[in-house]
């Protein structure tokens, strides 16, 4: 299946991601966003962040921002790598909860 | 052979007389004494006595030529006495031994006349030199007496000077006395030192207050004014964002947040993009990228970096257990 039927919930996320980080004070420098989907049928969207040196990761990265991150996108899972790059994902579709993501 | 012994006699006599005379002209030295002590020559002040000097030197000087004379007579009337007794004239001889005798005479009256002579100069150079020590003497004696005299003169004027400055330490207190009696010690000179006293503050006050009081308070008030300008400037800057941020949540109408990051308003909300653009002109402000124009990406899940990712965070997932994928 074509990954083009999760492009309004990534682009829905792209644009909540900046305001949540800028809630908690945090610079939201996105450099680009990547959408895909497996063939287990996962759809997940990657916010790369571009690398400040000013910026702490960890800040990132913390429970809160993540938390919040979540509830703001009605609990869709948000994780965070920060090897090789900052980034998030964020599962948009998976069998058990493509269902959340119809209202979108 | 008689007569000539005579006349040799008188021949040694006069050698002999001329020899004293001779002597006696050279100066003598200190403790000579003179051939004739009786003699004592009298002393003709000033000019005169260098008249008496050079007539005796003249006196020597004839008297020495004179006796060279004398001797040469002497020689001739020996000759001629030796001729006449040769030839027997006992009337040559007789003459000759008296014109010897006269000789012999005028040869002592030579000889007296030079060694006296020779006394007088003698007498003049020592009485020469003792009026040259005199005169050295009396001009030290006259300088010694000119510097006592300007010791004394000098002293004499610094008692004078200290006298007079304690006169005048005097006097001056004495005017200050009167010159405060006459101040106070009637009433209405009482009254004119305190008009005086107080015209004197008063004239104070007015330099202070013109030239040292305005100026101040014209600093102070410019100092103030700046100041108050300055934290009003920086009182705006602090607090403007947020007096934004309040008008701003008073006048929109969608219930988009407003965010007020680092001193900076996030509003995405169009309508209200005049204020958001306002803040954003703000120098030394980073500026944030447009979400509204960013651009998803499809890309396969088998590209390198996205498998990567996939397999990261899906077994971070698992971990955690939070979701079964």
């Amino acid at each position: 299946m074509s990954a083009n039927r999760y492009l309004p919930a990534a682009s829905y996320v792209a644009q909540t991601i900046p305001k949540i980080l800028a809630q908690h004070g945090l610079k939201p420098f996105i450099s680009r966003c990547v959408l895909t989907e497996t063939e287990r049928g996962a759809a997940w969207l990657f916010v790369v962040m571009q690398a400040s040196p000013q910026e702490h990761p960890e800040d990132y990265a913390a429970s809160d921002v993540l938390h919040d991150l979540s509830t703001e996108l009605g609990g869709l899972p948000v994780e965070i790598s920060i090897s090789d790059g900052l980034r998030y994902a964020v599962l948009l579709g998976s069998p058990i909860i493509l269902k959340r993501l119809n209202r979108f | 052979m008689k007569k000539r012994r005579i006349a040799t006699m008188m021949i040694l006599i006069l050698m002999v007389l001329a020899l004293l005379a001779c002597g006696s002209i050279d100066s003598p030295g200190p403790g000579t004494p003179f051939a004739y002590p009786a003699f004592t020559p009298s002393i003709a002040p000033g000019n005169n006595q260098e008249a008496a000097y050079a007539a005796a030197q003249a006196t020597l000087a004839a008297g020495q030529r004179e006796m060279a004379e004398l001797s040469y007579q002497a020689t001739l009337v020996n000759q001629n006495m030796d001729q006449a007794a040769n030839a027997a004239a006992q009337t040559t001889l007789d003459y000759n031994q008296r014109q010897l005798m006269e000789l012999s005479f005028r040869a002592t009256e030579v000889s007296q006349n030079m060694t006296q002579a020779a006394a007088t100069q003698q007498f003049i150079t020592k009485h020469t030199q003792m009026a040259w020590n005199d005169t050295a003497t009396a001009q030290s004696q006259a300088v010694t007496a000119v510097y006592a005299a300007y010791i004394l003169k000098v002293t004499q004027t610094a008692q004078a000077q200290g006298v007079l400055d304690v006169q005048a330490t005097q006097v001056a207190q004495s005017n200050a006395t009167l010159a405060a009696y006459s101040l106070t010690a009637t009433p209405w000179a009482a009254i004119q030192a305190e008009i005086v006293r107080s015209r004197d503050e008063s004239n104070r006050r007015a330099w202070w207050g013109e030239y040292v009081v305005t100026p101040l308070k014209v600093i102070l008030v410019t100092l103030v004014v700046l100041l108050f300008i300055v934290g009003a400037v920086m009182a705006y800057r602090q607090l403007m964002p947020v007096l934004d941020l309040r008008l701003r949540a008073i006048w929109r109408d969608n219930s988009n947040p407003l965010l007020l990051v680092s001193r900076k308003i996030l509003d995405p909300d169009p309508s209200h993009r005049r204020f958001t653009s306002w803040v954003l002109r703000q120098p030394k402000l980073p500026q944030f990228p447009s979400y509204e124009t960013l651009q998803v990406e499809i890309i396969s899940p088998f590209d390198p970096p996205v498998a990567l990712w996939i397999e990261e965070t899906e077994q971070k997932l698992r971990v955690d257990g939070r979701i079964q994928i």
